[in-house]
This record gives structure tokens, sequence and C-alpha cells, in this order.
């Protein structure tokens, strides 16, 4: 047999890897917000972490 | 003169005000000084002043809104992304919180933990913003996941099987085994394609016919359709063109346009979670017990005390106070009310203590009669036919017409190849550019508007602002300036001690004296006293001074504010909202578009006349309640207009919401810019003119799009008519007529 009949078969589980990938990102509430991370890299995280603020 | 270190206005020291100085400081004091240096923006306004959140405490309230183990908030204030990011250090900071973030896109803010929902909110506000607990619709969101889930589906199938097809067209398609092999894994590729990714497509047709209607999702439905059966019908019988490539990429490029335009209509709650911003949770009864704001009923007596928003509507029964009703009225000028004066919930009440009589509950209250109103107009609006539905309807007649007169010549000619070639012909149309035409148009126009301050809520909107043929503008704050300002050049010996006193004072008129001052020293005052609903008292530099009313202080001259010194009136001031100084111009510009200008206002009708003298307008109408706003709007609408309506205030919401464009300006309420189509987020009238500009271009670009993809099927059809259209010819063909669209889309707007 071809190797083309083991192969069609590996290249389409990868790919249902990827999706499965993305509908997890989407569950997750990865595009929820499109706008926020792109600033929140360039931020970096407060220098110190002082005690908890009590409330 | 330098600026004040947190909002950024004109200040003489570090700080505009005590109230910017105690943000900064809390500010550095969390470690979150780094906001400063990251902000792109300055508020430009000191914060409000912090309302208790206490009440946010009470178990029934927090069990209101918890949602597991937290709670949802709406944001007001956010000007830039480092605000997102100091919210979420600082709550973050809160005991017991486990995590907070901050959705920028949509102002919300969701907190986990175990901590109060009073002290997020007493937090959020210290820092200069206002939050508002929401409960979250459980659709919320839903559907815009699913579409990201189809489209991923049609991107994974549209990209095996091109890649199959590929190899087809490059000359597997010889040997037996291997065309039979990838046309079948073509055909499993495609049905999830078929029946998951395509849903809308198959639900907007349906209902599209079930309501005897054409929409662009017929023709698609329909090429869908016969594409992907007689596909299937020639792989299970192993002979005949199959174009399965076609389907996928077909459904995964049309599903990117839906994707795009639904970012560009952004999230939209229902009016009445909005209104819950605006309602006061807790009221206090005359006995100082609270009760929630829902509980109360006619008869119970609630007390309102400075800064605080009423309740409920009522009769005041004791007290005196100014009652700001501009969200509610439009009016700017502070109303005095006393004892036996009719008062509406929501109005905030700016200086004294007063006791009233509740005379309906919440449920039956103006307020949500307002809303009510809002979401009737909504849901009553004629939605516009628009351009791709119109084009869709003609498209689709000719595409059937054509494809019944090539099957029948075929018939005549070659029998054997007659269907083949018709179906090739409603295939090749199948309308991906007619698609994406509208789509992407939208997408570009409303996210170059949106970085203009310019936020339109989807393609209908857009679509809407060009074919206005009449402008309804409310007066205050969209004509005028919102804000109350002094009446010529007064005497600077007097406006210096009248501002002295009024330094200290929230109140409208207070902020007018200081504006008109300006920001050269004031001496210091002394026994400051407060008259709620009168005026203000002070010594200032040994001298007795009194700020007030008429009523206050009895004096023949006619002014709205008099000035008493040591007994002696010494100056009157009379106040006015001024014209925003564009105003004459852009009206004009408007008036030369072709438009209709009428200014409708709460306003008195004095005030109004004096205004229409002033500015180019058709027609002038005062004293008009919302709901008289309304049927204005809907009576031009039934003589044929189709009118945009301008305002900001609640009082404008059903007007908004019925026009056939509601335009929203700066500084709108949640409740007006929940009714509006359009948004204007930067102050004065310039922004509209933009809007419809952006909306002409837009407009414009839309026509060549359809061009585009008329021309294509000028050429395709006849070539599929002719017999000479095969998968391959197919698949090339419709990602070049996309192309195009999507190239003539995106170029840059001027």
């Amino acid at each position: 047999m071809n190797v083309i009949f083991y192969l069609l078969p590996l290249a389409i589980v990868l790919a249902l890897v990827g999706l499965a990938g993305f509908f997890w990102a989407v569950s997750d509430g990865q595009f929820e917000d499109l706008e926020g991370p792109r600033w929140r890299v360039l931020f970096d995280q407060p220098a110190s972490q002082p005690e908890r603020r009590a409330s | 003169m330098s600026s004040c270190r947190h909002c950024g206005l004109p200040a003489k020291a570090e700080f505009c005000c005590p109230g910017c100085e105690s943000v900064y400081q809390l500010v550095t004091s969390l470690g979150l000084g780094d906001y400063y240096r990251n902000r792109t923006e300055a508020p430009g306004a000191p914060p409000e002043p912090v309302p208790s959140s206490a009440h946010y405490d009470r178990p029934d309230l927090q069990a209101l809104y918890a949602d597991g183990p937290g709670f949802h908030l709406l944001l007001d204030g956010l000007h830039c992304a480092a605000c997102a990011w100091l919210i979420e250090h600082a709550v973050e900071r809160l005991e017991g919180v486990e995590s907070a973030r901050v959705n920028y896109a949509t102002s919300r803010l969701s907190v986990s933990g175990s901590m109060s929902l009073g002290a997020v909110v007493a937090a959020v506000g210290a820092l200069g913003y206002r939050a508002t607990p929401y409960r979250p619709d459980g659709r919320e969101g839903h559907s815009d996941r699913t579409l990201l889930r189809r489209m991923a589906v049609a991107g994974f199938a549209a990209g095996n099987v091109m890649l199959l097809a590929a190899a087809l067209y490059s000359g597997a398609s010889q040997d037996e085994v291997f065309s039979r092999l990838f046309h079948v894994a073509s055909l499993v590729l495609v049905l999830p394609v078929i029946f998951y990714s395509a849903i809308p497509f198959w639900q907007g047709a349906r209902n599209a016919l079930s309501q005897r209607v054409l929409t662009m999702d017929v023709p698609i439905a329909l090429g869908l359709g016969v594409t992907f059966i007689t596909s299937t019908i020639d792989t299970l019988r192993d002979q005949g063109p199959v174009y399965f490539d076609t389907v996928a990429m077909f459904v995964f490029v049309l599903l990117i346009g839906r994707y795009l335009e639904r970012l560009a209509r952004g999230r939209v709650g229902s009016a009445l979670e909005r209104l819950l911003a605006l309602q006061v949770q807790i009221a206090t009864l005359e006995d100082g017990s609270e009760v929630p704001t829902a509980e109360l009923r006619p008869g119970m007596r609630v007390q309102v005390g400075p800064a605080g928003r009423l309740p409920a509507d009522g009769t005041v029964v004791a007290g005196q106070a100014y009652l700001d009703e501009a969200m509610l009225t439009g009016e700017s000028r502070p109303r005095a009310v006393a004892p036996g004066d009719r008062v509406m919930g929501g109005s905030l009440d700016l200086d004294g203590l007063l006791l009233v009589e509740v005379t309906h509950s919440a449920a039956e209250g103006i307020l949500t009669a307002l809303a009510r109103r809002v979401e009737e107009a909504q849901s009553r609006r004629a939605p516009l036919q628009r351009l791709a539905d119109k084009a869709a309807r003609r498209f689709l007649s000719v595409v059937l017409s054509l494809s019944a007169v090539t099957l029948a010549l075929w018939m005549m000619y070659d029998p054997a190849r007659a269907l083949e070639v018709a179906v090739s012909v409603l295939i090749i149309t199948c309308p991906c550019a007619l698609g994406l035409a509208t789509p992407l148009v939208v997408a570009v126009a409303t996210g170059r508007a949106a970085s203009r301050g310019l936020l339109f809520r989807g393609g209908e909107a857009l679509e809407a602002c060009r074919a206005i043929t009449t402008v309804v503008l409310d007066k205050t704050g969209t004509l005028t300036e919102g804000r109350l300002t002094l009446v010529g050049q007064p005497d600077r010996r007097w406006l210096r001690l009248a501002a002295a006193v009024e330094r200290c004072n929230p109140h409208p008129v207070g902020l007018a004296l200081l504006r008109a001052w300006g920001d050269e020293p004031l001496p210091a005052v002394d026994q400051l006293e407060s008259l709620p609903g009168l005026g203000v008292r002070a010594v200032v530099e040994g001298r007795s001074v009194v700020v007030g009313s008429p009523r206050l202080i009895p004096a023949e001259l006619e002014s709205q504010v008099l000035v008493q010194v040591d007994g002696q009136v010494v100056a009157g001031y009379d106040l006015t909202d001024e014209l925003r100084p564009e105003a004459r111009e852009v009206l004009e510009r408007m008036r030369a578009r072709g438009l209709k200008l009428i200014l409708a206002s709460g306003d008195r009708s004095s005030n109004v006349e004096e205004v229409a003298r002033r500015l180019p307008l058709d027609e002038a109408y005062g004293s008009l309640l919302p709901e008289d706003k309304y049927v204005l709007v809907r009576r031009l609408q039934a003589s044929g207009e189709r009118v945009a309506m301008v305002g900001d205030g609640v009082n404008d919401a059903p007007a908004l919401s019925a026009a056939t464009l509601g335009i929203a300006v700066e500084n709108g309420t949640e409740l007006t810019c929940e009714a509006a189509g359009l948004v204007l987020r930067r102050p004065g009238l310039r922004p509209l003119e933009e809007a419809f500009g952006l909306a002409e271009q837009a407009w414009e670009r839309l026509i060549v799009n359809l061009g585009v993809a008329l021309t294509y099927n000028c050429i395709a059809i006849p070539s599929a008519m002719a017999g000479l259209v095969s998968p391959l010819v197919a698949a090339l063909a419709m990602p070049v007529s996309s192309l195009a669209v999507v190239l003539n889309s995106v170029r840059r707007f001027r």
C-alpha cells in the first residue's frame, strides 16, 4: 500500500489537535478581549508587592 | 501654570483639588505609580466624590449579584489601557481577592474570591472610577464563541480540502485509486462545514423565507446547497465535477466576514440591565432604617442627603434643596424644591436634606418607564432595508432565470451535460464577493471611526447615517456646552468675594462663578454655611457675604443669583448655558448637505427660541417631555423622513431608539448610549459631521464592492453557460473576486 494511506489520516489527526487547541482557547475566554492584552504586555508588574491592604 | 499630576487639568499647585491628590496618594502608596508613566491619556476631570458603598455589603444585595465566588461590575471612566491595569492591581491587593480581570473592550471587571462586594466598589471608587455591579446575562458572549468555533472548523476543513484539491488538480485525478480516496476524504472533511459551520446561513435563509423576504443568506444557502448536493452525488457515482474545495473556502471566508462585522457591532446588554447603574440600590427611611429600593411602596417616606440620588418618584414633605435633574430632563440649571414639590427618582440632591414621600414604587417610576419605552421602541423599529439585501433579491432572480435558460439551451444541444452545466452556473455565481462586500466595509469603516471616537453600532447604523434626511437635535449638552456660564462681564471686586464663598460648593452655579473668576488666588473664608435650596453664606476678609437666589435675598435686581455684602445687595448675575462655538458653522454645512434641522428640547420655550434665533434651524420646539420627543420622531418618520436624533440625556433615550439612527453625544449616560446606534466619544458637533462624512465614504466603497462582484459575475456567468467552468476554474476565480473586494475595503479612509 502507498504511504499516502497512512499520511492522509495522520495529517488530519494533527490538524484536529490544532483545532482542539483553538476550541480550548475559545472556551477559556481568550477571544473575549482583543484590546486589553496587547497593552497589558507593555506594563510591568508593580515593582513592590506591599502587604495586602485590609478592606 | 502647571497641570494637575492626576487629572492633567491646569492647576496652580501639584494638584487641582483634594480629590485628585487623594487618588494620587492612594495609587503611589499601593506601589502602582507606574500608572502615571504608562497611561496614554489623563482623565481630564477630577474624580467624582466617592459615594458610599457600604450598602453593597448587605447580604441581600451581595446575594443578588454573586456569581459563584465572585462578582461582575460595569466600570465607568476607563480612558486608556493603563486604567485597566491600575484597577486590576489595586483590586487584587484587597483582602480575599483571588483574581481580578478587567475586560478593556467592554469596560467590565470580573472579581473572584471571598471579598465583599462593597470592598470592591469602594476600592475602585477610591481610584476615581465608578463600578456598578450587574448580573451577567448567561447568553452574553455565547454566540461570539460559537461563531469562532464555526469559523475554526471551516478553516480546518478548507485547509485540508484545498490541499487534497491541489493534489487532484496537479495530476492525482489521473490515478483512479487516489482520485477516489481524495474525493471521499474531501467529502468527509466538508461534512462538518455543511452541518456545523454553515448553520448560520441555513438559519438565516430559513428565517428570511418564512418571513417572505430575500436576504443575502438566501443566495448563499442556495449556492452552498446545490454545490454540496451535486458534488456529493458525483463523488458517490465517481464521475463528474466535484467542488468541495470551493464549498469549504466559501463558508470559511463568509464566516470571517461575519465575525468582523460582529466585532464592529460591540457587545450590547439590555436597556433594563444598564438602568441598574442609575438606580439607587438602598433607600433610607424616615426612621433611619434602610430597605432595598425595590421594596419601596407608595406612602413610605425616604430621606435623601447632599450628593445622594432620589431612590423613587415622590413628593417633598420636608426640607429644601437644589436638585440636578439634567440626566432626566436635559435642563442644566438646578431646580430648587421645597415641601409640596414633586420630584423624580434618579435626580441628584445637590445640597439639602430632603424627606420625600414615595408616590410610585421603583418598578412604576419614571426611570423604569423610560427604559421600557427604549426597549419597546427598539423592538418596533423597522430595520433599514440594507443595500446588500436589495442586491441579493435582484441577483437571485437573475441567476435562477439564467440557470433555467442554460438548462433549456443545453437540453437542445447536449442533453447529457445539460444539468451539469446549469448547476455550474449556480456554483460559479455563489455570491462570495457579494457576501463579503458589506461586512468588510462595515468592519473597516467602523474600526476607522472608533479610532476617531465615533462608535457605530454595526452596519445598520453606518448605512442609516447616509440615508438620513432630517436631524433632530437636543439643546442641552448637544448644541450647548451643558454647563452654566456667567452672562456678561461682572465687576471683579464682587465676583472675587462671591467666588470665594462658592469655592467649596459643588453646585453648578458655584462652578460657573469660579470659572468666571479664573485661576487667580481667592481669599480664605470663615463660618461657611450652606443654606440648602437657597444659597451660601460666609465671612470673607471680615465682611459677611451671602450668595443665593432671589428667594434668599430680596432685591430689585432681576437676576438669578444675587450677592449681598454686609447687608447690601451689590451684584446680580445671570447664568446661561453657552452655545458651542462651532455650532453655527457645523449646522450650516449640514444644512448645505440638504439635511433638515429640528431643535427639540425639554428646556423652557423662551430659551429654545433664543437659541433658534442664533442658529440656522428649520424648526424648534421647547418644553418637550421625553414622550413628546418620541412622538415628534415618529411623526416625522410617518411623513416619510428618515430621522437622526442627537441627544445626551436619559430623557432623549426613547426618541433615540425610535429614530432611524440614534446618536448619543459625549458624556451621555449608559442608557442613552444603549439606545443609540452611534455614540460620539468626543465633545462638540464636529464629530457629528465627521460621522456623516465617513458614512458617505463607506457607502461609496460599498458600491464599488458590489460593482466588483457584479463584474466578476458578468464574466463568470457567460463562461459557465458556455460550459467552460471546471472545478479548477471555480477554485481560482472565486478567490480572485473576493480578493478584489478585500483590497477595495481596506484602502485608507480619508
